[in-house]
């Protein structure tokens, strides 16, 4: 069974069962997010059969306003099972098995036909050297036509207009290569009012977080719903964000939240182990989790980063195509540590959070060197501790819950004691 | 002549390594710690200061290092940083780096972050060649020139620009002539003393090195090298391969390394800058991205394309590629490689090492296996 028939039977299943016993806890609009995401993996199933071209590593208002299918080979990955074979298959073909789980998972996936091979790979560096590898890595694996997108280390006027020119060598590229593909600005255009408006929902969602309680649980907070670009219906996906918005509107309003007495608010950050369960452990000690910071949290969110539109952040209105070079100029895991550091403590800040929690994910080459500066900056500048830990955020081999749990024990009773409610 | 041969062969040994940088700055030059040999040094050069290439500590031991890094992040980083907290750069008047490697990015903010050293640069390294790619490493050229003038307090004139230019020209020469002579049946030097002699030049003043070196080459020209076995010829491919020890590992498992693909070797200076050019900084732009690649550019193709003409060009029997632990650039570039060296029909194996020679045992039962086996070819 590839990916995405696996993805669909998954979704029918978690269908069901909200249909047959829905879950009071849990927000009435999951439902519709099982839905925009079956239809997208019907879709994807039927165009991989017709032989439609698949792309990775461009924005998806982009990708299929040139016509592409988006791969989401990452995305993909963190939604897969992870079982130890897959790393053997890795260790196998001589790849580095400590790379960040994620990016190397979604090799196998390829390789096991889990997924369709690529058409065209864009391999880039916009936020760190894992995605840029594993892209090279399958291009090559395929024979599959490798583009490459370069970034900065600053986003600029001139990394803007830099990344921008890329694209559209990249379209003529593709063009040429890959038959079918035509480039549309309207689609993009049309693509990028969806993206937009969703946005905004977030937005929305953002600032409801600030409420105490905080009406969004630990593991809702970690969701990861992609634009409506990404999905076949885009209409459809918009509404799911205007649904969901509404609820956590009700929500707030009503008081409800995650935790009945909010004692500390966490931010958590870069990743998490997706195989287990540690919010509602943190939930009975009476801690929130507002948010989880990565790469396009903060952009995604409208967060510090402006929409689709704005005019302040390069001091112009950008055409279409600079309007995508935007949404991957400036990732938070990008660049230097002053993005990530400042970022995330102006979600801190923002959030009023108590304390930080630094996944360490093994291979991340962009934040695990990062931890101790984040500490250090959290400390000086707002007086909020950090609690690193380490794993993977697919295998969970590395996690051992009991030390988890000691440690985030131990962490929370020392944040109670520095706001005195120890 | 072989004395002072033996005396560029030391300059690198970590006791060494920073004798002619203090004596530097004891007439008042400073000296800048560069970590990347992407960095163009010939504007540190024009600046009036010496570029210096940070090594790092030999030693296994990174503890200082991991209070910020990863024990399984690019040991390059955790070595070179374990340098910087023990002490041991403290002498360095600043520190330029590019992002190569995100871990290296990484290194560069800890760096700053504890505010090492007085003078602190990072410029960005476009991942593709192309035309926008020379023009945007163009800008980052000249984006690091004028931070260097004013932390130098000297102007970088085209002129002296250029005279810096000719110097580095003149050394990148003198170093393939050198490489040229590796191509004879009995090579004048082995691998580990002809990495030993390009990372003499990472290090020390040009115009000393270059002296150095144009007058020890009549005497090179008819030296044999003492290792005893010229067959079979190798190949070693590896990043940020500072200790020596491991090339002479290879040799003593009964290799020669008639060539490598190594920074501190042919990827330092292969392929001059063009002095033609109306515009200097766009030909060091030009230069640096298009000279034999790291493997952290997205062009796979053309650095094994690279690696094929070199194994034809120096009569190699085999490729040896030996990628740092953690280095994830060249780890993932790995069944690309193996792949397409097997395709044009030349052995190869891939062997991944540390930096302290704690893996030496390992090693050597490994390179004996692909010795016999070429042997065996034969």
């Amino acid at each position: 069974m590839n990916f995405y028939e696996a993805e669909i039977i998954k979704c029918e299943r978690r269908i069901k069962k909200i249909e047959e016993n829905p879950d009071p806890v849990k927000f009435r609009s999951n439902k519709i997010l099982y839905e925009i995401e079956r239809d997208l993996n019907i879709a994807r199933l039927r165009d991989w059969r017709e032989g439609k071209p698949f792309i990775e590593g461009l924005t998806a208002p982009l990708i299929r306003a040139m016509g592409f299918e988006p791969l989401d080979l990452d995305i993909c990955a963190d939604r897969s099972t992870v079982d130890r074979s897959r790393f053997d298959t890795i260790r196998a073909l001589g790849l580095p098995d400590y790379a960040c789980d994620r990016t190397v998972v979604c090799i196998d996936m390829c390789l096991k036909k889990e997924l369709p091979p690529p058409n065209l790979i864009v391999s880039h560096n916009c936020a760190c050297d894992p995605i840029k590898l594993a892209y090279n890595t399958v291009g090559r694996l395929f024979n599959a036509p490798v583009a490459c997108l370069d970034f900065g280390l600053e986003a600029n006027n001139d990394t803007l207009r830099y990344v921008t020119d890329q694209m559209g060598e990249i379209i003529e590229f593709a063009q040429k290569k890959i038959p079918g593909v035509k480039y549309d600005e309207s689609k993009l255009i049309e693509l990028q009012t969806y993206d937009r408006a969703a946005y905004g929902y977030l937005n929305d969602i953002y600032q409801l977080r600030k409420r105490v309680p905080c009406p969004i649980a630990g593991r809702d907070a970690f969701r990861l719903p992609l634009p409506p670009s990404y999905y076949p219906d885009q209409a459809k996906a918009l509404e799911y964000f205007r649904i969901w918005r509404d609820e956590m509107q009700e929500r707030a309003d009503k008081g409800i939240g995650a935790v009945n007495e909010e004692k500390l608010r966490v931010l958590w950050a870069v990743s998490g182990p997706f195989y287990t369960d540690p919010f509602s452990f943190l939930e009975k000690r009476g801690v929130s989790i507002p948010w989880f910071q990565f790469d396009m949290a903060m952009r995604w969110s409208g967060v510090k980063y402006p929409l689709y539109g704005d005019k302040t952040e390069y001091g112009r209105k950008l055409a279409p195509l600079e309007e995508e070079a935007r949404m991957m100029n400036s990732l938070s895991w990008g660049g230097l540590a002053q993005r990530w550091v400042e970022d995330t403590l102006f979600v801190c800040r923002d959030l009023n959070i108590d304390a930080i929690i630094n996944f360490k994910q093994v291979g991340c080459t962009a934040t695990v060197g990062l931890a101790k500066i984040l500490e250090d900056c959290a400390e000086r500048e707002l007086g909020i501790p950090t609690l690193h830990f380490e794993g993977r955020q697919l295998d969970p081999s590395y996690f051992d819950p009991v030390q988890v749990n000691t440690q985030l024990n131990v962490f929370v009773d020392s944040c109670l004691r520095r706001k005195g409610l120890a | 002549m072989e004395q002072q041969l033996r005396g560029l062969l030391a300059a690198t040994c970590e006791a060494n390594r920073t004798k002619r940088a203090l004596e530097w700055r004891k007439q008042g030059g400073k000296v800048m710690g560069l970590l990347c040999s992407y960095v163009p040094e010939e504007l540190i050069y024009a600046a009036g200061m010496l570029p210096w290439h940070v090594m790092g500590t030999d030693q296994a031991n990174t503890s200082r290092a991991l209070t910020y890094r990863m024990a399984n992040s690019a040991l390059y980083c955790n070595r070179v940083l374990e340098s910087f907290l023990a002490g041991e750069l403290d002498f360095l008047d600043g520190v330029i780096a590019t992002d190569r490697e995100q871990d290296l990015v990484r290194l560069w903010d800890v760096l700053v972050h504890l505010k090492k050293t007085p003078f602190a640069h990072i410029i960005h390294v476009p991942i593709g060649e192309s035309a926008l790619g020379y023009r945007q490493m163009a800008k980052e050229i000249a984006g690091l020139k004028k931070s260097v003038e004013k932390f130098s307090g000297t102007k970088i004139t085209e002129e002296s620009l250029r005279q810096a230019i000719t110097v580095f020209n003149k050394m990148r020469t003198l170093l393939a002539k050198l490489y040229e002579m590796r191509k004879k049946e009995v090579p004048p030097v082995s691998g580990a003393e002809a990495m030993a002699i390009v990372a003499a030049a990472t290090i020390m003043p040009k115009d000393e090195f270059n002296r150095e070196l144009e007058a020890l080459l009549p005497y090179l020209e008819k030296r044999k090298t003492s290792v005893d076995h010229v067959r079979p010829r190798l190949l070693l491919s590896s990043d940020t391969l500072y200790n020596p020890s491991y090339v002479e590992l290879v040799e003593q498992s009964g290799g020669l390394v008639a060539m490598d693909d190594l920074d501190p070797g042919s990827r330092y200076f292969w392929q001059t800058v063009d002095t033609s050019s109306a515009d200097p900084v766009y030909a060091l732009a030009k230069r640096y991205l298009s000279r034999p690649a790291h493997p952290r550019m997205v062009a796979w193709d053309r650095q094994v394309k690279q690696v094929i003409d070199w194994v034809k060009e120096y009569y190699i029997d085999g490729v040896l590629e030996m990628p740092e632990m953690y280095s994830l650039s060249r780890q993932f570039r790995v069944p690309f490689f193996q792949a397409k060296l097997t395709e044009a029909g030349i052995p190869n194996i891939s062997i991944p090492r540390f930096h302290d020679m704690a893996d030496a045992g390992q090693l050597r039962t490994r390179i004996e296996a692909f010795v016999e086996m070429l042997q065996a070819r034969a």
